[in-house]
């Protein structure tokens, strides 16, 4: 049966005027309009039997019109007009097919004049949210919180359709975004085979524990040194990971005049190592295929090597031998190089040791990067912390991350592909608005935006995290269609979200600043409604790093921790 | 086949409401069988004249060989006199019928799957049902005062209810009730005019009651007042209506039919049966009669097992549920 039971005297009034998704309805109940708030939500009874229209109060008005004196002295009394602005949402069907109680977003007739308006509250609102929670709610559906509406009502998320298509977190600093993406990361643990990677800068999500959940972390320079591998959770990211692109960008530098040759010879260079490694191990199958681009394994010294017998080549000329053609050319990459190399920050690039060079190094870091529970044997939910990645290369490593999850899925077979999700936090930092970017944030935004344009074709959704969701990338932005929004204080930001609510929505939007920490409006396809949600604690909060000053000077001092900060900045290494 | 989704967006369109015997038959009244029992066994021949002793027992044969009491009824040409006997001994079945069936519903409060109907429609912002009806009784009328719904039966309201136009009675929302055979509480007064007498248990002196049963007069009544205008007033709603909802109705009535299949066959509009069997005239008129957009359902083999006919599908199709009755259908939309 339908879950709304309105008596007609308890209307709030009568549709007075109809705009293709508004209607003004005036409202005659007194007692009502003084309880009427903007946001909640209204019922207007619909020209088809089994369906109600369910639109969103946006504005409530109380005019006094002046007195009017009639011709023998008397006057009138001051006439009110008492209007409520309603933009309409969706439909509630008793019945669609044989699914009872369906809510749809679309409007599916249109209201009348004179229809009667019903305020939605009480049990006629927990049996609404109930409607939309009880969609696709079995045990394992996707939970952010409780409806601020109602308390009582559970918010599910569609979580099919809140992956998909991609999704974004926003919200200011300590408004609750970690908390949100630690709550869907504990849910997704309890899938069994749950696949996703967490490019996690600040480490900030390392408390998260579960036997669904694998902490790693980019190589830093202890690790290095300890030679500490995959299998205790260091990951390293050789340079023969990276694309063509990116070791130019990383060692050429565009300002120099001979950049252009500089970029030629690398690419030769780079081939010719790579195809020296396959001849070497006997790869036949391989070599007629690979390009410059393939994850393929080469010698860094002998790559330095060549380039520095280029460097200094002499060819025979006429009077004798002369200066080969890039003689002293390459002299400022192969110093830069060398600086890179010798990086101790840079461990996780170039120091992997041999092992990194096999050939089937990998095949294992793939496997613990974007293997599920049951192919890598600890946990399909990966924690990448990159904390220790110096921030000028940060986009070239985290893109790097994020290319080897596209090109594994891209190159499985359709029938054998396992969804992955990356959750990107921070994504304003490696995948910001193009105009912003230089050459390492360009490498990184090509690859983003490929995943955001083709990823859900491979089944690789992205979740964009950012606390200034107007730094961050727009094709990527426009690209997500699920918007969990936190609060937001800064216009810029605001006015970001707010472009994405239908207009007869827009007043939703000013609720933005004023929410409360750990409060969401949820707006996207993955949720029928736009919606303001109280978000759960998460079991285990993540590691905000919130410092507390005023406490903190209240207490001694740690003792030689300056000098402690020096030396540990000298040896970049904290001790 | 999706005969769910085709009847809620049949109903969605706020269908007229056409019910017929078997909507009272489901409440348990009698139908024309019963009746023609009863007639049979009550009308005292004694006390009518010689020629009418004959009428009828050549009526009573013509029964007895299996004819139904409508074509019996046709067959036999009855004086005014005989006919006004009928009249009265099938008031009397049907008017006792009827106050028992109200007060059952005064001991046990239940409400009428009727009413759950129209309670249902009126969560929208239609503000007049139209249902038609060739049955006497007032379960129609039940059904919506226990709903807290205002009918109109083309009287007015109180205990004296005389004629009156359907724009006299203002309300918010309205059951029209066109009850095209008349009423058992329709009376024609000495002074020759119609009035409304409601629960009545005996005929009033010098009071005839003012119902159309089966047979050749049925034709000359229904050109007189009220089922003259009760008719032209139905006839307004079926052309007004975009849907229609037939409950126990046999189409077998000859009063409601020109306009009906005016508009279900010739201009496509959609027709929801719901019925314990239907009717040979059903299936010839609807079924196999080209209705483009129909939904029939009737009793299966038992109570949850329903047939459905849909225009959708060549073929009926059998469901293990109930949708044939009221409340069964009920389940279906809502």
């Amino acid at each position: 049966m339908s879950i709304f039971n309105f008596v007609d005297d308890e209307a709030l009034g009568k549709v007075a005027s109809v705009d293709t998704a508004t209607v003004i309805v005036d409202v005659e109940n007194i007692n009502q309009l003084k309880r009427l708030q903007v946001n909640h939500l209204a019922v207007l009874q619909s020209s088809r039997p089994g369906q109600h229209l369910i639109g969103l109060i946006t504005q409530v008005t109380r005019k006094k019109s002046a007195a009017e004196e009639l011709n023998d002295g008397i006057v009138d009394q001051y006439a009110e007009l008492n209007l409520c602005r309603i933009a309409l949402i969706g439909t509630l069907l008793d019945r669609d097919g044989n699914k009872e109680n369906v809510f749809r977003r679309t409007l599916e007739s249109v209201p009348e004049i004179d229809a009667n308006c019903f305020s939605l509250e009480g049990d006629n609102l927990t049996g609404f949210m109930r409607t939309l929670s009880s969609i696709a709610a079995d045990k394992n559906s996707l939970t952010l919180g409780r409806y601020t509406l109602d308390e009582h009502a559970v918010a599910y998320l569609n979580g099919n359709k809140f992956f998909q298509r991609h999704a974004f977190i926003g919200g200011s600093t300590g408004s609750g975004k970690s908390w949100t993406t630690a709550r869907i990361i504990e849910q997704m643990e309890r899938l069994d085979s749950a696949n996703a990677i967490i490019f996690d800068l600040h480490g900030e999500y390392s408390p998260l524990v579960g036997d669904g959940i694998q902490q790693l972390k980019v190589a830093g320079p202890a690790d290095v040194e300890s030679a500490r591998t995959l299998d205790e959770g260091i990951v390293f990211l050789p340079y023969w990971l990276l694309s063509y692109e990116a070791l130019v960008s990383m060692f050429v530098d565009r300002s120099d005049q001979n950049a252009p040759n500089q970029a030629m010879i690398m690419a030769r260079e780079i081939n010719q190592a790579k195809r020296k490694y396959l001849e070497d191990r006997n790869y036949v199958d391989i070599l007629s295929h690979f390009t410059v681009d393939s994850p393929v394994p080469f010698d860094l010294k002998e790559l330095l090597a060549r380039l520095n017998s280029i460097n200094t080549e002499m060819v025979a000329g006429a009077r004798g031998d002369k200066q080969g053609e890039f003689y002293g050319k390459l002299a400022r990459m192969i110093s830069r190089l060398e600086n890179k190399i010798s990086d101790r920050r840079l461990g996780f690039l170039f120091s992997g040791g041999e092992d990194v060079l096999d050939f089937s190094w990998l095949n294992k870091l793939s496997a613990n990067l974007v293997g599920c529970t049951s192919e890598n044997n600890i946990a399909g939910i990966k924690i990448v912390d990159f904390s220790e990645v110096p921030s000028d290369i940060l986009p070239l490593i985290v893109s790097l991350v994020a290319r080897v999850a596209f090109s594994i899925q891209q190159w499985t077979p359709s029938e054998l592909r396992h969804p992955i999700a990356l959750l990107c936090d921070e994504a304003h930092l490696y995948i910001p608005q193009r105009s912003m970017a230089d050459s390492a944030n360009n490498i990184s935004i090509d690859i983003f935006e490929r995943i955001a344009k083709e990823g859900r074709k491979y089944g690789l959704s992205l979740v964009v995290i950012s606390q200034r969701p107007s730094e961050v990338n727009k094709t990527i932005l426009s690209q997500c269609s699920n918007f969990i929004s936190m609060r937001l204080t800064n216009a810029e930001d605001q006015g970001v979200i707010k472009k994405l609510l239908p207009d007869s929505l827009g007043g939703f939007g000013d609720i933005l600043p004023t929410l409360d920490t750990g409060e969401a409006l949820m707006v996207g396809d993955a949720s029928l409604l736009p919606s303001r949600i109280r978000v759960d604690e998460p079991a285990n909060r993540p590691n905000s790093g919130t410092v507390d000053f005023w406490d903190e000077w209240q207490a001694p001092v740690e003792e030689h921790r300056l000098t402690a900060a020096i030396d540990n900045w000298r040896k970049q290494n904290i001790q | 086949m999706n005969y769910e989704k085709q009847a809620q967006d049949y109903y969605s369109k706020a269908p007229l409401i056409i019910l017929g015997s078997g909507a009272s038959c489901a409440h348990g009244m009698s139908g024309m069988e019963a009746l023609a029992e009863y007639l049979v066994k009550k009308i005292d021949i004694s006390d009518i004249s010689a020629k009418d002793k004959i009428t009828w027992s050549e009526f009573c044969r013509v029964l007895e060989s299996g004819t139904d009491l409508e074509t019996a009824l046709h067959q036999v040409a009855t004086s005014e006199e005989l006919t006004s006997c009928i009249i009265r001994k099938t008031w009397e079945l049907i008017n006792a019928e009827d106050l028992g069936i109200f007060h059952e519903y005064l001991q046990n409060n239940q409400r009428f799957s009727l009413g759950k109907i129209i309670s249902h429609m009126f969560k929208s912002s239609i503000s007049n049902i139209n249902i038609i009806t060739t049955n006497y009784d007032r379960l129609a009328e039940y059904a919506c005062e226990r709903e807290k719904i205002h009918h109109y039966t083309g009287f007015t309201h109180g205990f004296f209810r005389q004629l009156s136009q359907p724009k006299e009675i203002k309300v918010n929302r309205k059951v029209n009730i066109w009850k095209v055979h008349g009423s058992i509480d329709w009376f024609k007064s000495p002074l020759e005019d119609i009035i409304g007498l409601p629960h009545l248990q005996d005929i009033p002196k010098g009071y005839g009651p003012q119902i159309v049963t089966p047979g050749t007069q049925k034709y000359q009544r229904t050109h007189l007042e009220p089922y003259r205008s009760i008719i032209n007033n139905a006839d307004q709603a079926i052309t007004a209506a975009t849907s229609y909802l037939c409950i126990g109705y046999g189409f077998n009535d000859e009063h409601i039919q020109p306009k009906l299949m005016t508009k279900c066959a010739r201009q496509g509009a959609p027709i929801t049966i719901v019925t314990y069997a239907l009717s040979d005239a059903t299936k010839r008129y609807v079924i196999n009669g080209g209705m483009s957009n129909y939904l029939a359902i009737e009793r299966g083999d038992h109570d949850d097992q329903s047939v459905v006919y849909s225009s959708l599908e060549e073929n009926p199709v059998i469901v293990e549920k109930n949708f044939w009755n009221i409340d069964g259908y009920l389940t279906l939309i809502t």
